[in-house]
């Protein structure tokens, strides 16, 4: 064989071209082939989805909503309006009388129902919605859209400082887990399954409501809160992160890190941390959507975020019990928008979170 | 002051990273246009109770079992159409081996998966030519026409395929025998549950396992990765195909497996009736045991011939180049040869020869466009200038030859 | 010989998950301990007959709530108090709910001052119901309605859940997807208090077409059958929606990583046809963890729930535990809490086990 190849080399004199080569800066092979940039990509597949961006459109709209619009509500968070509607109350008599019954000519029992109506008179609370409260006024007399946008405000500022707290706790005990492994591992690992097992709503629920019986002042019972949905909610990152960091720590990289000497400082906040960054940005974002959901059902259930301050959990939970049923039935402009505030808040997160992931996922790719 | 230089710096870097990728505009608009093509392509794809005239046709060569015709199977991406495979043509005659060779991502298993019409859809499509088919019944189907509901007449029965990845192609929750018989039941429903498990069985030895009933009742976890390729060859086997794909059969077992495994097919070769198409990167593998190489490169073919042809008289630098780098005991030298740099990215490939700047024999014809595929004898083609000498020869000697034929 | 073999290594490693269950529980009841005790002032006991010990003169509250105290180890320091806790708890003392009470099924007979049984005119002695505070009972008692309930609503979870999703995962980015997608999404968002709140206003108050609360309306002339499904209607709709999304999204993501799988291709390279592939190779695969799953919330739907149970005042323990929160019967959000975790050990387990079952390539060894 390598006396043909010989044999072909003697047949075709073969001139040397790389002087050539750089004469002629014509495009190489490996330019000709232009890729995608990551970034770009990213940005690409999370804009594929039309839901990610109806998410994004949606979320920055309700941070709009609870920011900047108080600031141009005329209404105050606790302010009465003063706004009245003119009510007038009827109430039904009933009066039996033995009366003539002249077809028959015998006595017999008839039954009247007088009305008494009285005068109209004001009633300072659930006004309808009017050009001056476009969504009317609650059965305490708030302007129901403000207390809307402060509600936001609430839900919104709570998911992110709880949900960045999570993330920072979770980190710390994922990582300390999965980098050293070994009994740090064994006990992180232990606690993280007991507050896994915890019963999320139900424990919540002990939680705050144990609270409420201190007797804290509303302003500070907010940071109380924050913290226990913290204290029941950093596990699942702290897992996540951990099964992050054991799977980065198997690959080559990690092992050629490891190879090199660097610090355990520098390997962690590098080499690791970046890489389990877009994981852990979807689980946030993910996970705001459902930090949302349990402080709106804790301030439904009376014990979330305490009055006079606005919720929209509380704005539903005027529908609830027996004295309810009137806002049930005859006001849904007072609870309803707040529900559709919940879920749009939620939808939106997990919209932007599912759109994250299947931008940050490679396996995705199509 | 240094900060404003390393914002500097980093521009630039930015810049030139710039060049290597693609704009925005430029993804949205290939977008828009791939998923045009695909819907088409698809549709095509999706028909159901197509008659069967539209995709029958005639083989060039009643000898042949495939014909592949100006072959070209695409990759619609965003970052383009990637051409896998570019305008390939080459025939696996009736009781053969064809050998595809070439290094990872030049095409050889996009154009196997194109003839079972395999392609991971929808991205994946066969864009244009024809792959003519020898069907056992006497009919040649166009199999680039061939809808996909029809297709599963001709899968598993009249060609079947053996994967590179014998750990996780079996289905892991059905056992051996369930997944045997499967293919039974389906190309020959008449067949009882014990004729089937008989059949099997016998496959099962014919395939060297021992103990073939006790493997039939087993899960695929149970066995060892060079089990599980026999039985995926057993399961190949087991409808009597007119063809057998191999694709890297051994690449991901031990060594002393994969002898063991070509041995296997090579002698199966002779008990069925049917040819096979081995793809695989090792030359080596190539020259034991095919009759007919094609050598592939970035989707393309750069020669192709008989196996002694190729072995023993390679033109094409890259197969030379293939050749060196296979391991040899009796050399001397220490350092095994290796090609220096690495297949394109078949995206956009400019209109010269791919393997240029890859090339020891480069010269100033080579910057001129793509080399045609010159023939060199009467089975040996070439796509490189430096066989255009030898061609012209070949070429006068055939005319010479037709001549004085022509005379007498 | 191998199936004994088999069954030691399942015995070990049963052993091996129930003594991690209980270290698990361990630290569940510490915690829910520590939440109790970190109350400044009155201990919840004291809090709760506070009122009664100031108009007692008799003692007899006092010595109630030292006999209760004494149940929660409230009288000890807080470590020998949790040992004293747990220690009732182990041995099925989980203390007397402040607001509960529910009859045992048993009689008492009655007496009178000397001991002679009290008889009505026609000579039979007379009764009185025993009726039982203790959490255990209170639990037992109302988890079976609330069982039923979560029960038909995983039945029907399931079963719609599963085929979406496939089909879902089938024809990735067409039409069905992005509807599953968004009502998945939608089903995942909305609070139960809203959407059960929502039912209630249009179906139950504006239609008229389902009963406003409760089982059953006693004034009904339906059979009690049809009337129960009748007034289950609205709150099964709101499980079913609520829990459907996720198991949706699951079946999804899973089947569309079977779907990559490489025994995919092969399925497909044997001819079988695409609805084979998907229904019998694929499905098999991705029933797997679904089927984990369901092993593992069965026991979970003991538990009931809260908010769902409260809106259509169901009597189910979901109720009760929101009623002890919102009235302060702290003994029995604490046993509810305990049982909660005990259920979620417990399916955690069925779902390891079940995953052996199901999957062959899993061998129960002791280790993992």
């Amino acid at each position: 064989m390598s006396t043909l190849v010989q044999e072909n080399k003697d047949l075709i004199n073969l001139p040397n071209n790389q002087e050539q080569d750089k004469q002629e800066p014509e495009v190489s092979l490996s330019d000709s082939a232009k890729v995608i940039s990551p970034g770009r990509l990213v940005l690409r597949r999370f804009f594929r989805s039309k839901l990610s961006i109806i998410g994004l459109i949606t979320l920055l709209a309700m941070f709009a909503f609870a920011f900047i619009g108080p600031l141009i509500s005329p209404w105050g968070e606790v302010q009465m309006t003063g706004d009245y509607k003119w009510v007038t109350s009827i109430l039904p008599h009933q009066i039996v009388v033995q009366e003539l019954n002249e077809e028959t000519g015998l006595m017999e029992e008839v039954t009247y129902v007088f009305y008494e109506v009285s005068d109209p008179y004001k009633v300072y609370a659930k006004t309808p919605p009017s050009w001056d409260h476009p969504l009317g006024t609650d059965q305490y007399g708030y302007d129901v859209l403000t207390r809307l946008m402060y509600g936001g405000r609430v839900s919104l500022l709570l998911g992110f400082i709880v949900i960045f707290s999570e993330v920072i706790i979770g980190m710390f005990f994922g990582s300390l887990s999965g980098y050293f492994g070994g009994w740090v591992d064994q006990v992180i690992m232990r606690v993280v399954d007991i507050f896994n097992c915890l019963p999320g709503l139900p424990i919540l629920m002990l939680a705050a409501a144990l609270i409420d019986g201190w007797g804290i002042e509303p302003r500070v019972r907010i940071y109380y809160l924050m913290g226990i949905l913290t204290f029941f909610g950093w596990s699942g990152i702290a897992r996540l992160v951990r099964g992050q960091v054991l799977g980065i720590r198997e690959l080559e990289y990690m092992v050629a890190a490891e190879a090199t000497g660097l610090s355990t400082k520098r390997k962690i906040f590098k080499h690791i941390i970046p890489n389990v960054m877009p994981q852990i940005i979807v689980q946030a974002t993910l996970g705001l959507g459902g930090i949302i959901l349990s402080e709106s059902t804790l301030s439904y259930l009376g014990i979330g975020v305490p009055f006079p301050y606005a919720a929209w959990g509380t704005m539903i939970s005027s529908t609830s019990g027996a004295e309810g049923r009137d806002i049930l039935q005859n006001y849904p402009n007072i609870w309803v928008p707040a529900g559709v505030c919940i879920v749009m808040a939620v939808l939106a997160f997990n919209f932007i979170g599912d759109g994250l992931r299947d931008a940050f996922d490679p396996k995705m790719r199509r | 002051m240094k900060l404003l230089e390393k914002l500097k710096t980093n521009q630039e870097k930015k810049k030139a990273l710039a060049k290597h990728y693609i704009s925005k505009e430029q993804i949205k608009k290939t977008a828009k246009e791939n998923s045009r093509i695909i819907k088409e392509l698809e549709k095509q794809n999706n028909r159901k109770n197509v008659p069967e005239e539209e995709y029958l046709t005639e083989m060039k060569n009643p000898n042949n079992v495939v014909e592949f015709d100006d072959l070209h199977a695409y990759f619609f991406t965003d970052a383009g159409v990637v051409k896998a495979v570019d305008g390939v043509s080459f025939d696996i005659p009736k009781k053969s081996i064809v050998g595809v060779v070439g290094e990872s991502g030049c095409g050889k298993s996009v154009t196997s998966l194109a003839l079972m019409k395999l392609l991971q859809s929808p991205t994946g499509q066969i864009f244009s030519g024809e792959i003519r088919y020898n069907a056992k019944n006497g009919k040649a189907y166009n199999i680039s026409k061939v809808p996909k509901i029809d297709m599963n007449k001709i899968r598993g029965k009249e060609m079947s395929m053996i994967f590179q990845e014998p750990m996780t192609s079996l289905n892991p929750v059905f056992r051996i025998g369930d997944q045997l018989d499967e293919i039974l039941f389906l190309h020959f429903p008449e067949i009882t549950q014990e004729e089937a498990k008989q059949k099997s069985i016998s496959m099962l030895n014919t395939v060297g396992i021992a103990m073939p009933e006790s493997v039939y009742s087993r899960y695929p976890h149970e066995l060892s990765g060079g089990m599980r390729q026999r039985v995926m060859i057993a399961m190949a086997l087991s409808c009597d195909p007119n063809l057998i794909i191999a694709d890297e059969p051994t690449t991901a077992l031990d060594v002393t497996i994969q002898a063991q495994i070509l041995d296997l097919l090579r002698n199966i070769k002779n008990d069925i009736n049917g040819s096979i198409m081995l793809i695989t990167h090792d030359l080596g593998v190539i020259a034991e045991m095919a009759d007919y190489v094609v050598v592939m490169y970035a989707g393309r073919i750069i020669e192709k011939g008989t196996a002694r042809e190729i072995y023993k008289n390679p033109i094409h630098p890259y197969t030379i180049g293939l050749q060196k780098s296979i391991p040899a005991l009796n050399l001397n030298d220490e350092t095994l040869y290796t090609i220096p740099g690495t297949v394109p990215n078949p995206i956009n490939l400019p209109n010269f020869c791919y393997f240029r700047d890859r090339c020891e024999k480069r010269f100033g014809k080579c910057n001129g466009e793509y080399p045609k595929l010159l023939q060199v004898s009467p089975t040996h083609h070439v796509a490189c200038y430096l066989a255009e000498e030898i061609a012209a020869e070949f070429a006068k000697t055939k005319k010479d030859g037709g001549e004085k034929n022509a005379k007498k | 010989m191998r199936l004994g073999l088999i069954i030691v290594n399942m015995i070990k490693y049963i052993i091996k998950r129930l003594a991690l269950s209980v270290l698990i529980l361990f630290g569940v009841s510490i915690i829910i301990y520590g939440l109790v005790r970190i109350k400044p002032g009155l201990d919840f006991v004291q809090a709760k007959y506070y009122a009664q010990m100031q108009l007692d003169e008799t003692g007899q509250v006092a010595q109630m709530v030292e006999r209760q105290r004494e149940i929660y180890g409230l009288t000890s320091p807080i470590f020998k108090g949790y040992l004293k806790w747990a220690g009732n708890i182990v041995k099925g003392q989980w203390g007397d709910s402040f607001i509960f009470s529910v009859s045992t099924g048993e009689v008492e007979l009655l007496v009178d001052a000397e001991g002679n049984p009290v008889l009505d005119a026609e000579g039979n002695q007379l009764t009185k119901p025993i009726s039982s505070s203790n959490v255990l009972d209170i639990i037992a008692s109302k988890s079976t309605i609330s069982f039923i309930i979560a029960l038909i609503a995983t039945i029907l979870q399931f079963g719609i859940a599963i085929p979406l999703g496939i089909t879902s995962a089938t024809k990735q980015y067409g039409v069905v997807d992005y509807s599953v997608t968004v009502l998945a999404m939608m089903g995942i968002s909305l609070p139960s208090f809203f959407f059960g709140a929502l039912l209630l206003r249009i179906f139950s108050i504006q239609l008229g077409w389902f009963p406003y609360a409760g089982l059953s309306n006693p004034n009904s002339n339906l059979p009690i059958l049809i009337d129960n499904i009748h007034h289950l209607v609205l709150p099964i709709t709101v499980l079913v929606i609520l829990s459907i999304g996720g198991l949706m999204r699951y079946t999804r993501t899973n089947m569309l990583e079977v779907l990559n799988a490489d025994y995919i291709r092969t399925a497909r390279a044997k001819g079988l046809s695409e609805h084979k592939v998907i229904y019998k190779h694929a499905f098999r695969n991705t029933l797997i963890p679904l089927v984990t799953i369901l092993a593992g919330i069965l026991p979970g739907l003991f538990g009931g729930a809260m908010i769902t149970e409260t809106i259509f005042s169901i009597d189910g323990i979901g109720k009760a535990a929101y009623k002890a929160v919102t009235m302060g019967d702290i003994p029995f959000v604490m046993a509810y809490n305990l049982f909660l975790s005990v259920l979620t050990v417990i399916g955690t387990l069925m779902s390891d086990l079940m995953y052996a079952v199901v999957d062959p390539r899993v061998k129960l060894v002791g280790g993992k």
